[in-house]
């Protein structure tokens, strides 16, 4: 019976050829997303240990709270008092104590343009004791007086820097000038994931970050007399509480939860893509398998007849499963690994240059790979196969055409149930009723696709007779292809289905998409009042320089001016870290308007808590009650709420207190973010004041209402984009589809086309007749899609309806506009298929039996 | 019919099918098969000519080339005074769309379409309007009145071969090729639609070529040639099935001369 299959296999390879390839790029996709994100643990972890393995110990200032683990990893901790360093070489057992001093800094390139990628720019004083261990000087010297700086080696050469030049950097007080004389690397890598470094003069440094006789970390050597856990305990008791005292390994550990958070994410994102892509190729197996199956029904009956019993026939159909689930899976490792390699590249060619430590391939992923490969193929083979089992011996002896007329009772039955399960599980899990919402919201989608995919044969029919009344009255071909679209509906339904999967969630995310930036543009409508609104940077990673604001409070072209600053601080009630943002009370309601409702902003400048309205009342609290709070460094404080407001969507916070009161309560908080202005009279003067006052912040831009709104459709329409460009390759396994349902039709339709050749039916005609059902089968396909999507969006808005997005926008040109791209599509995946047909020689056609 | 790709003075004159040294090759080197070895051929208008021959005797063959199916190795065949030699594809198709019109023996009906749609299907292909008298004519003389609505797989043997002829005949071809086209019926439903032809010959002046392995068959044709090796070997006029059964006999070194077809 293995002979058999394999035989099988082997006589219909072209007939696998696209489902195989279906099945590789789903799996490409799982196994790159793992090899990437290995690889990047890898070599980060290779990176970290080189970086820190020069000390054992590494003293800091206490972390603040945990919340955001890229940013954590990044921003600059605080400084402590020098004096450690003498108490530390003090402690029995320390060999040697060294501190450095951290911020963040950006180079300007030499055409004027700040470099600030989409990673941090860091700065760093130099020191060549093992404080400076973690940079290694390619090139040139370490800086040597106030006036010099190194340069991390990324930057140097991506801009043609030279050794010897000026160069100009940005600073937290704004932009000053540097002799630039050394080269630094980090290990192997050029620079650490795109980040830049500046390297300054320890009193330039302090200077710079506010660090005066102060370090932001202390690296300490021990005389290996005991291990670095026993130091640790003993240099903590020495030092006290103010500061924190970890391991080298400990310290690598922490930094590696950062990263892996971070290479998680992406692994997460990756993989969903992944599986919508293995979804939709499974689509294209159980298609395929049924459609060999139905071919080769006279040879399973003959099998049957000759003695072969049902599991048998079941078996042969499954292990040809098994061998393009397995062929795939292992194509698809070495793509995948592939994939890793170009996302790496195209990692490089934004700039962010990855430690290389090569591909790591782990067990886990090969595994993975080969359960999702074959697990699927096995899977979506199961139906078909059951269907070659239940051939009776007799069909071998009656002249078999292709039969639909099998009820579609049951199917419809078993799809109406799994689209309504998938359905409830997808409300229920967008209004968050379980602890894993976002598996629960996959389930069932998945849950609902196929249900879909069960019922659209009922719709198939009607739908491909709908779609081709026109080209049917119009041309012959038009009328072949519509009956051949209506034929064999499980078929035309199934081929459909797997574009309607792609094109629902592309639909989903549009609808989102449009209504979140519709509820944007609302709240922008009725909330912003700024004539201007000046932004550190895009990221919103960097502070402004703290010179901007003082310079345009003074002066007279702007009326009102209130800086945007966010900070952190622990609710003690609840026990959850809010964030708080901090405002100029007296001006910002001219600039933003919060809809105060009880209080008055009065209060909030004289040190009382905005309170948003809902949150409030959902706490049981008025105007004139305590709330206590706890801050990063420990304090328990008292804030009595002042005023409550209506809205939070454009401040990104239910708090809201005064710029002092923020820095009373959290002393990390960071500088300005954003700063809004009002002209006092001319619009144009009030840019040019900030302009000017800009100058010495190039990385910070400017915009007046219509830029800012655009800016931030552009936003929105880019993500949208992004997730456009990953859901592409779900509509491109689709459309492989579409290629192989049709080019398998072609080979089964071999006689009629002969005969409808022999009777005068041209080239061009035969291919049109091809190309046609290609459209109908495309255009239904995406209309379900679409509108499976827009239930779907619907779904999602309506879960949306707290976050502020109140109206679902159906963007129907847009909506439209894929229907069409999908029909062209379509069009293009049945060229082959459509050139066969008219390729096919007429007297074999005629003559084959 | 419109522009013909050569117009001849006297198409009255010129036969229907002319085949001139037709030789046809499968193959090369040692196993090429000779299949066709030098057959001249004349169908004058209106005549209706059965070939018969042995299995593997090329009829099939002759017949596929003569209907522009197929391109000979060598010769040449001439369809109402027009030379295949050297015609496109998309000429060819028109040749089949306009001049020729086929019987196989079987599968000749697309599947999802009506017996009505099959009829007109080579005028729908060719753009071409039904002539409306010439249908009900045609649909009245086969009795498919009452099947037009119906799908071949709604049909028996019998109607769909019937629906085959009429739309063999709808275009007014020049000639009408038929393989076999009562190999998979049952003798009653084989006499209707040889009778058929047979007066479309007669009665309206419609050529004929059909290939059979019936002496029966054979006798409703005006004409019979027999093949054997790919060459003509002999020929009756006016045949009668007694007549045909007498000279299948003298081949006796083809044991299976009324062969079962392929
Ligand atoms: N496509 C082909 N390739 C090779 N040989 C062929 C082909 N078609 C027919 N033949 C050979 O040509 C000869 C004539 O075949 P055919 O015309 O089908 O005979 P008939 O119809 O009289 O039985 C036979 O020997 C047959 O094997
Ligand atoms: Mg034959």
């Amino acid at each position: 019976m293995l002979r058999v299959a394999l035989k099988g296999l082997l006589g219909h390879k072209s007939r696998f050829l696209l489902t195989t390839l279906a099945v590789v790029a789903g799996v490409t996709f799982v196994a790159g997303a793992f090899v990437l994100t290995d690889s990047i643990d890898q070599a980060f972890d290779d990176l970290l240990t080189t970086g820190y393995e020069q000390a054992d110990l590494y003293v800091t200032a206490p972390e603040g709270f945990e919340t955001s683990a890229t940013e954590a990893t990044f921003a600059a901790r605080e400084a402590f008092d020098a004096d450690v360093v003498d108490t530390i070489s003090e402690v029995e057992g320390v060999a040697e104590v060294d501190g450095i001093v951290e911020g963040t800094a950006a180079f300007v390139a030499p055409d004027g343009d700040p470099i600030v990628p989409q990673a941090p720019t860091l700065a760093a004083s130099w020191s060549d004791g093992v404080g400076g261990a973690w940079v290694s000087v390619r090139d040139g010297r370490p800086p040597e007086g106030r006036d010099e700086v190194m340069m991390d080696a990324a930057t140097f050469q991506r801009f043609g820097f030279s050794l010897g030049a000026q160069v100009e950097v940005l600073v937290p007080d704004g932009v000053a000038s540097y002799t630039l004389v050394g080269v630094t690397g980090f290990g192997d890598a050029d620079n650490l994931l795109g980040a830049t470094l500046a390297t300054f003069d320890l009193s330039e440094a302090r200077d710079l970050f506010g660090a005066q006789e102060a370090y932001t970390e202390v690296s300490v050597v021990g005389d290996g007399s005991i291990d670095p856990a026993a130091l640790r305990d003993r240099v903590a008791a020495a030092v006290g509480g103010d500061v924190t005292v970890m391991t080298a390994t400990d310290r690598v550990a922490a930094d590696q939860a950062d990263i892996s958070e971070f290479t998680g994410l992406l692994s997460t994102v990756l993989l969903v893509f992944a599986g919508v892509a293995v979804f939709v190729g499974g689509f294209l197996v159980v298609n395929t398998f049924g459609i060999v199956v139905a071919q080769r029904s006279r040879e399973f009956a003959l099998l049957r007849a000759v003695g072969a019993s049902r599991r048998q026939v079941l078996a042969t159909v499954l292990v040809e499963a098994l061998a393009v689930g397995l062929l795939a899976s292992a194509i698809g490792i070495a793509t995948g690994v592939g994939l890793a390699a170009l996302l790496v590249a195209i990692l490089d060619a934004m700039g962010i240059d990855l430690p290389t430590a090569g591909a790591v391939l782990a067990a886990r992923t090969v595994i993975a790979s080969f359960v999702v490969g074959t697990g699927v193929t096995l899977v979506a083979a199961l139906a078909p196969a059951r269907r070659a089992s239940k051939v009776l011996p007799i069909e071998a002896l009656r002249g078999s055409e292709t039969a639909d007329a099998a009820p579609l009772g049951r199917r419809t039955l078993v799809g109406a149930a799994l689209a309504m399960v998938g359905g409830s599980s997808l409300l229920a899990g967008l209004a968050g009723a379980t602890a894993q919402p976002i598996a629960l919201v996959g389930f069932g989608a998945a849950l609902s696709f196929v249900g879909v995919a069960l019922l659209s044969p009922v719709i198939a029919g009607p739908a491909s007779r709908l779609l081709g009344w026109l080209p049917a009255r119009w041309s012959v071909a038009g009328k072949l292809a519509r009956q051949n679209a209506g034929r064999d509906r499980r078929r035309t339904a199934s081929t459909a289905s797997a574009l309607m999967i792609g094109l629902a969630l592309v639909s989903a995310v549009t609808i989102l998409t449009a209504s979140v930036q519709g509820a944007l543009s609302d709240s922008l409508t009725e909330q912003f009042r700024a004539d201007l609104i000046i932004q550190a940077d895009q990221m919103g990673t960097r502070d402004l320089p703290r010179g901007v604001a003082v310079q345009l409070a003074d002066d007279p072209a702007i009326a009102g001016l209130s800086p945007i600053r966010f900070g952190q601080v622990e609710d003690a009630a609840e026990g959850d870290v809010v964030n708080v943002v901090g405002v100029e009370p007296r001006t910002i309601d001219d600039l933003l308007s919060m809809g105060v409702q009880e209080g008055s902003l009065d209060a909030v400048d004289q040190g009382a808590l905005a309170l948003q309205a809902d949150v409030a009342s959902d706490r049981g609290v008025d105007v004139g009650d305590d709330l206590i709070f706890r801050t990063s460094d420990g304090r328990e404080l008292l804030l009595q709420v002042g005023a409550t407001f209506a809205s939070t969507e454009m401040l990104g916070s239910a708090y809201v207190v005064s710029l002092d009161t923020l820095a009373e309560i959290d002393p990390r908080s960071r500088g300005d973010v954003v700063l809004l202005a009002n002209a006092a009279e001319d619009l144009g003067a009030a840019r040019d004041a900030v302009d000017e006052a800009l100058t010495i912040a190039p990385a910070a831009s400017v915009s007046d209402q219509a830029e800012f709104r655009q800016q931030n459709e552009d936003q929105i329409g880019q993500a949208l984009n992004l997730m456009i460009a990953l859901l592409a390759l779900a509509i491109i396994i689709a459309l492989l589809g579409i290629t192989n349902t049709l080019a398998l039709a072609v080979l089964e339709r071999t006689r009629e086309i002969g005969l409808l050749r022999a009777v005068g039916m041209n080239r061009p005609q035969t291919r049109r007749m091809v190309l046609w059902e290609a459209v109908f089968v495309s255009v239904f396909g995406a209309l379900l899609g679409v509108a499976v999507g827009t239930l779907f969006g619907w779904a999602i808005v309506q879960a949306l309806g707290d976050e502020g997005i109140t109206r679902m926008i159906v963007p129907v040109g847009q909506l439209t506009v894929y229907v069409v791209v999908a029909a062209i599509a379509g069009l293009i995946a049945a060229v082959l298929p459509a050139w066969k047909a008219s390729r096919m020689n007429v007297l074999d056609a005629v003559t084959v039996e | 019919m419109s522009s013909a790709p050569v117009d001849l003075p006297d198409a009255a004159m010129t036969p229907a099918v002319r085949v001139t040294s037709a030789v046809k090759v499968y193959g090369e080197g040692p196993t090429a098969v000779r299949a066709l070895d030098g057959i001249d051929l004349q169908v004058p208008r209106g005549s209706f000519l059965a070939i018969m021959g042995p299995s593997g005797s090329g009829k099939s063959t002759l017949l596929h080339c003569a209907a522009a199916l197929d391109r000979l190795t060598s010769g040449s065949v001439e369809i109402d005074g027009t030379s295949l030699d050297g015609l496109s594809d998309r000429q060819l198709t028109r040749m089949r769309r306009e001049r020729i019109g086929f019987v196989f023996q079987s599968y000749n009906l697309v599947p999802t379409l009506t017996a009505h749609e099959n009829i007109t299907l080579p005028l729908d292909l060719a753009g071409a309007k039904v002539d409306r008298e010439r249908f009900d004519q045609i649909v009245d003389t086969l009795a498919l009145r009452d099947r037009l609505t119906h799908r071949p797989a709604e049909m028996s043997g019998g109607q769909q071969q019937r629906v085959a002829a009429a739309r063999a005949l709808i275009t007014r071809p020049t000639v009408v090729f038929a393989d076999e086209p009562t190999g998979a019926l049952d003798s009653r439903s084989g006499a209707e639609l040889l009778g058929f032809l047979r007066d479309a010959a007669r009665t309206v002046g419609q050529t004929v070529v059909m290939v059979t392995h019936d002496p029966v068959s054979a006798s409703y044709a005006d004409r019979l040639l027999f093949l054997a090796d790919g060459r003509v070997v002999d020929e009756l006029d006016g045949p009668t099935a007694d007549a045909v059964l007498d000279r299948m006999k003298r081949f006796e070194g083809n044991d299976d001369a009324a062969g079962e077809g392929r």
